[in-house]
């Protein structure tokens, strides 16, 4: 017994000693250190006494003589998720490919900056939009990673493939043509005001030498269901070991705890970016991206942070900044309107008066962006160029004010019992269960905010959080009283119109549970699908801001959804060793909403990011 | 005899688990779509629509084979070794325990017997002398492990050893710079990425071990035959580990055999905290994603794990105490 | 004349033995004083020092001081109503998980290791099934079915998982001591099983046993905290483990130097808990073996 216990403590140390020999990552350049010494000796004598004393003080004086550094590559270091090998291949149409290398080795044919428009050129170098076609001028000398030229069969290719993901660009386009090898034309059945938001969220990634034939498939079967069943599998079962694409990086290693590209020399944009490679470390929880972030492990990162942690970070890495752009969307309350009380619109309008959704942004996430006293479903960060403020005057507001909540309740027959808890006016003592996904863990402390709110109010009110998967099909059913969601989404588009898809017709109209009608502004019935697909369809300015009003009035009076903060990405970039970001508050952030990576190398094509030596 | 006898019993039971496993995973509640199209919006930048679509898509998921004909053609991919497809990654589950699993073993198993031998003895030293100083050391230590948990411990230590003192690395198996061989360099960043996360472990665990063996030492300590060993004047830490530790041992072993079972599950401490591969990582996935495939493969490996843990325990036990006759 | 007299068997003989103890055992007398005070917290605690869960941002993470002993936690609620308000049912969930769980292992594997043949075949083939399980799955059903509230029903379904482990050791060790003399003895003496139960068995698992309660009663601790995440029970604040997990992952509670008392809070809370418990432990062992004491 003991002989075997001495022999695992050996081996422990001795394994303990090996490792300690190894060396650490990252390698570090030994510099050699010359050091002379001199000698002083200074004597003092003291004034008033007679005796004099000696002191000998000894100086050392340190000459660092150094060679030239040899030149450290530079390498921008962020974090990001993927699929943990052998799980991972470079694939975009299977489940476990490409992951965070994504927005690095593919790109689209331009970039679309929400906030102002802006188009950044990518594979297309040019191109001309008439209403019903874009005619697109590709790159001459775009390369795919593997060697072979990039022309227009590959965006042929990547287009017919997503035919069978059903991606939104199939809705309107009739047809492509390629006159030659550097041009495509998009011909449009249903002319759309957004053809530019679909195509920037389009990256090609599938090139016709390696999909092609799964391509040509799809384009003989088009109508044909099983057939394009069968081709999906078929696509879903090639492996490749690593994402090919035309984009700045090239993906060199895949571990389960980070990635490795290096820079794709041939890019027509290569002597734009003037990193020489990427580090990408696996984003397994926010703690330990919060670790990284002040350990200067990583550049940049956007962890949803809490104040005191973001304050600790920004000590501990005085060069770090935070730009926080628009998440394009907002977390909110919703009532369920198949229930009582809160079929009746009276309630669920005292009700949000009850509710300080100030504090529930400062409490679950400070950075958040606070929203406004109404309901209106429009992107805080872009309500001023959709409402104006005489508009916003005319509608019902929602402030926080439990007194007037008081008031109204007591109009409408509702009283309070013995214990100070509301009773209807039937009599029955009222009280509310509150989910949230167990996911996100700002839901459930916004959950937890949220029901102690109401209950000092005098509506006891639970927090019961609830596993994400079977979160939200749960509410989808209607199984619910009260439940946090998504609102004002605004995803893919930065636009009103996908907000209200999903407001009226979407997942927030099936968890509220609202008619297929409700009454406009004039007290007249508005149906709710006419009005998407009006708004969706429109070119003319005037029209479409008229219908977003008439959109944002019905939402905020009926009280669809309240949003309670606007979600903000906390982008974290230090700038101890990579210079040349925009200043915090510069559109090109916007970028970063929806994925962050993309505001980075955009920056990195437009020459701006450069390292510090 | 018994121990073929044992075998069996094993089998069957590992079989009515598997069973058991297999109509449960089938009908856990929940459609994981919704959250991952979440996930994808979020980082493709693309529309809610769009996700659903792309994910309806990947998922391919087709209930129309009837359960039962899905259930036999699983059995009989287990009789042959194979433990099922992920629906997900339409790769062998095979494949990805045999690219995952090594490295859980290799850190788990080594922080399980380090803790193991640690606690046991500190438990028998503490049990043999009762009034030494070490009990209510060890027994603040246990307190204090078994009140934190083991994420902070792991936290702490990353941060000290890692981050500030950089002395070990803070993520990975390997320096990804070394090509995966039998080389001396491969073998050396093994072992410097390992020392944290099995430090981690065996910090956690070692106190609980301890007092384990404290708890079934003291109801050794009243046996005669300890009286007549120490009245035959033997040398004090014989008795102790001979006598007393062998006899408090029994109890011990099942709970070692539990954890090396579970041992299968992966550890979402080390891999989370420590960055470190590992097959935590897609138990998780599988549950998160409702990937029947690849949940029941995994189940399916630690179920027979702790099973055939257990048997060897038994075995273990008449060993151990020759006086245990495992009847029938 | 002297009359030896045999003295009468005390009724509680139990009691009057654990009270020597103490008496003697400074460390069991510690321990049983911490656990004394736990449950006068849980038991008054509530009624004595209120609990204003409104959030006042602006406070959060104070440190402690007379209007807040342990200080504030990330809301700016008082840390130390929180843990006296959370104590009554963090330690009742703690104390009926361990006392089901152990009756449930004790059951099993003294039927197990006593009768053997069919009977422990049985009981060790449902033992592994709980084993081996996954608890995930049959949790997340046990969500949809079951919303329970009160600690008793929580305390339940924790145990229900976890008496799997103990209930085998339990029976390794029975397996080992039904075969020593003193049992044989009682056997040939005529004595009841019962008595060979109780007095003869039972005293020497018990050591082991008491340590498996104490952790039980920590896991049952952690455990509370999956359960609230999955919805069986209701999100509560004042779970001394929910206030460790909101303290780790969403106040990020360790890196900041002023968090450093919300988050140590409930650890300390859990340790003292516990360190009270072993050292009651400690003195139980005196109690039940009376070889061990000095």
């Amino acid at each position: 017994m003991k002989r075997l216990v001495l022999f695992v403590v050996l081996i422990a140390l001795l394994a303990v000693g090996l490792t300690a020999c190894a060396k650490s990552t990252p390698q570090v350049i030994e510099k050699t250190v010359v050091v002379t010494q001199e000698v002083e000796k200074v004597v003092t004598k003291e004034v008033e006494k007679v005796v004099t004393k000696e002191v000998e003080k000894v100086v050392t004086k340190e000459v660092v003589v150094t060679p030239t550094p040899v030149p450290q590559p530079a390498i921008f270091r962020t974090a990001g998720g993927w699929s943990a090998p052998p799980a991972y291949h470079g694939n975009r149409f299977a489940p476990g490919g490409v992951g965070a290398a994504w927005w690095w080795v593919y790109e689209p044919l331009f970039y679309y900056v929400p906030a102002n428009g802006e188009i950044v050129p990518a594979l297309a170098a040019s191109f001309e939009d008439e209403k019903d076609h874009l005619v697109v001028h590709l790159q001459p000398n775009a390369v795919w990673h593997d060697g072979k030229p990039f022309t227009s069969k590959d965006v042929w290719t990547t287009i017919y493939l997503r035919y069978l993901q059903g991606a939104p660009i199939w809705k309107f386009l009739d047809r492509m043509e390629m006159p030659d090898d550097h041009t495509v034309v998009f011909y449009w059945k249903n002319p759309t005001p957004f053809a530019k938001q679909i195509l920037a969220n389009e990256l090609i990634t599938s090139p016709y030498h390696l999909y092609g034939k799964w391509a040509e498939q799809v384009a003989n079967s088009m109508d044909d269901e099983d057939a394009l069943a069968k081709i999906r599998q078929d696509l879903a079962n090639f492996k490749p070991e690593k994402p090919i694409g035309t984009g700045p990086f090239v993906l060199d290693t895949v571990t389960a705890s980070e990635m490795i590209l290096s820079k794709f020399p041939k890019h027509y944009e290569a002597d734009k970016i003037a990193f020489d490679g990427l580090r990408i470390l696996r984003w397994s929880s926010n703690e330990v991206v919060w670790a990284y972030l002040m350990a200067d492990e990583i550049d940049v990162a956007h962890p949803a942070t809490p104040k005191d942690v973001t304050d600790q970070i920004l000590a501990r890495q005085p060069q770090m900044k935070l730009s926080l752009p628009t998440d394009w969307a907002e977390f909110g309350i919703v009532y369920n309107w198949r229930i009582k009380p809160f079929s009746d619109y009276k309630f669920r309008k005292a009700m949000t008066h009850v509710i300080d959704r100030k504090q529930m942004r400062e409490v679950t996430y400070y950075f958040a962006g606070d929203v406004d006293d109404y309901a209106h479903n429009i992107l805080m960060s872009f309500r001023d160029k959709w409402l104006s403020k005489d508009f916003l005057d005319g509608l019902t507001s929602y402030e926080y004010n439990p007194d007037k909540a008081e008031a109204m309740l007591k109009e409408m027959g509702y009283k309070r019992g013995d214990d100070g808890n509301w009773v209807d006016p039937e009599g029955n003592p009222l009280s509310f269960e509150l989910n949230a996904p167990a996911g996100y863990s700002d839901w459930v402390i916004a959950c937890d905010n949220l029901a102690t709110q109401l209950t000092s109010f005098g509506f006891p009110t639970e927090c019961r959080p609830l596993e994400n998967a079977v979160y939200w099909p749960k509410i989808t059913t209607g199984d619910y009283q009260i439940a946090l969601e998504w609102t004002a989404v605004w995803w893919g588009y930065g636009h009103p119109w996908a907000g209200f898809q999903r407001h009226f017709l979407g997942d927030t109209a099936k968890r509220a549970g609202i008619p297929k009608e409700l009454p406009g502004p004039d007290g007249q019935p508005v149906n709710l699908e006419d009005l998407v697909v009006k708004m969706g369809s429109t070119f003319d300015e005037a029209e479409m801001k008229k219908l977003v009003q008439e959109a944002a009035w019905i939402s905020n009076e009926h009280l669809i959804a309240v949003p309670y903060l606007e979600k903000r990405l906390m982008m974290f970039h230090n700038e101890k060793h990579v210079t040349g970001y925009p200043d915090v508050d510069d559109p090109l952030w916007t970028l970063g909403g929806g994925g962050a990576e993309r505001a980075y190398i955009v920056m990195m094509r437009k020459g701006m990011l450069k390292p510090v030596r | 005899m018994a121990i073929l006898k044992r075998l069996g019993i094993a089998l069957i039971t590992l079989f009515f688990v598997t069973t058991l496993t297999f109509f449960v995973v089938r009908n856990t509640p929940g459609d994981a779509l919704q959250e991952w199209a979440l996930e994808i919006v979020q980082t493709y930048g693309i529309s809610m629509e769009d996700a659903m679509k792309q994910v309806r898509a990947m998922y391919a998921y087709n209930p129309d084979e009837p359960v039962v004909s899905q259930y036999i053609r699983y059995v009989k991919g287990l009789a042959h070794g194979d433990l099922g497809t992920s629906i997900l990654y339409k790769t062998s589950v095979n494949k990805i325990v045999a690219r995952a699993l090594p490295w859980t073993v290799f850190v788990l198993s080594t922080s399980l017997l380090l803790s193991f031998t640690i606690g046991s003895i500190l438990g028998m030293v503490i049990a043999w002398k009762r009034k030494t100083v070490l009990d209510p050391i060890i027994t603040g230590y246990a307190a204090l492990t078994g009140a934190t948990p083991d994420y902070i411990t792991a936290l702490i230590l990353l941060m000290i050893f890692a981050i500030n003192l950089k002395w070990f690395p803070t993520k990975g198996a390997y320096d990804p710079s070394v090509k995966p061989a039998l080389s001396w360099d491969f073998i050396k960043t093994v072992l410097h990425h390992a020392v944290l996360p099995v430090a981690a472990y065996t910090f956690e665990n070692t106190a609980s071990w301890a007092l384990a063996m404290k708890g079934s030492a003291v109801s050794v300590l009243g046996e005669d035959y300890i009286m007549a060993a120490r009245a035959r004047g033997l040398k004090e830490s014989r008795i102790m580990t001979r006598y007393m530790g062998r006899n408090a041992m029994l109890p011990l072993v099942t709970g070692l055999a539990i954890a090396f079972g579970g041992m299968m599950g992966g550890s979402v401490l080390i891999e989370t905290i420590f960055n470190y591969p590992g097959i935590g990582w897609f138990f998780n996935e599988a549950v998160n994603r409702r990937d029947y495939g690849l949940m029941q493969g995994l189940f399916f490996l630690t179920a027979a794990a702790t099973i055939f843990a257990n048997f060897v325990a038994d075995i273990l036990y008449t060993w151990l105490d020759p006086r245990i006759r495992l009847e029938d | 004349m002297t009359t030896a007299t045999v003295p009468a068997p005390r009724r509680f003989d139990l009691l009057y033995q654990t009270y020597r103890v103490l008496r003697r055992n400074k460390r069991a007398l510690a321990g049983f004083l911490i656990l004394a005070g736990f449950l006068l917290m849980a038991a008054i605690g509530p009624y004595v020092v209120p609990l204003d869960m409104t959030a006042h941002y602006e406070q959060r993470y104070l440190p402690p001081s007379l209007a807040h002993p342990l200080g504030t936690d990330y809301v700016g609620r008082d840390t130390f109503a929180l843990i006296v308000h959370g104590s009554r049912d963090v330690l009742s969930i703690a104390f009926f998980a361990a006392v089901f769980t152990v009756g449930i292992a004790l059951t099993v594997g003294m039927l197990s290791g006593l009768q053997g043949g069919m009977l422990d075949a049985l009981l060790m083939l449902l033992t592994n099934t709980v084993l081996t399980i996954p608890k995930f799955p049959v949790m997340l059903v046990f969500a949809t079915i079951f919303h329970v509230k009160d600690p008793v029903s929580l305390a339940i379904i924790l145990s229900v998982w976890a008496w799997g482990g103990l209930a085998r050791a339990v029976r390794s060790q029975i397996l080992s001591l039904k075969e020593r003399e003193f049992i044989e003895a009682a056997r040939v003496m005529g004595l009841s099983l019962g008595h060979i139960i109780i007095k003869e068995l039972l005293p020497n698992i018990m050591p082991y046993v008491a340590i498996n309660f104490l952790y039980i009663m920590k896991d049952a601790i952690t455990a509370s905290v999956g359960l609230m995440l999955l919805g069986v029970i209701p999100f509560s604040a004042s779970n001394w483990g929910m206030m460790l997990n909101l303290a780790i992952k969403q106040a990020g509670a360790i890196y900041i130097p002023q968090g450093i008392y919300y988050a140590t809070a409930p650890m300390v809370a859990i340790i003292l808990f516990q360190l009270g418990a072993l050292f009651f432990a400690h003195g139980l062992d005196e109690v039940l073996n009376p070889r061990l004491r000095s």
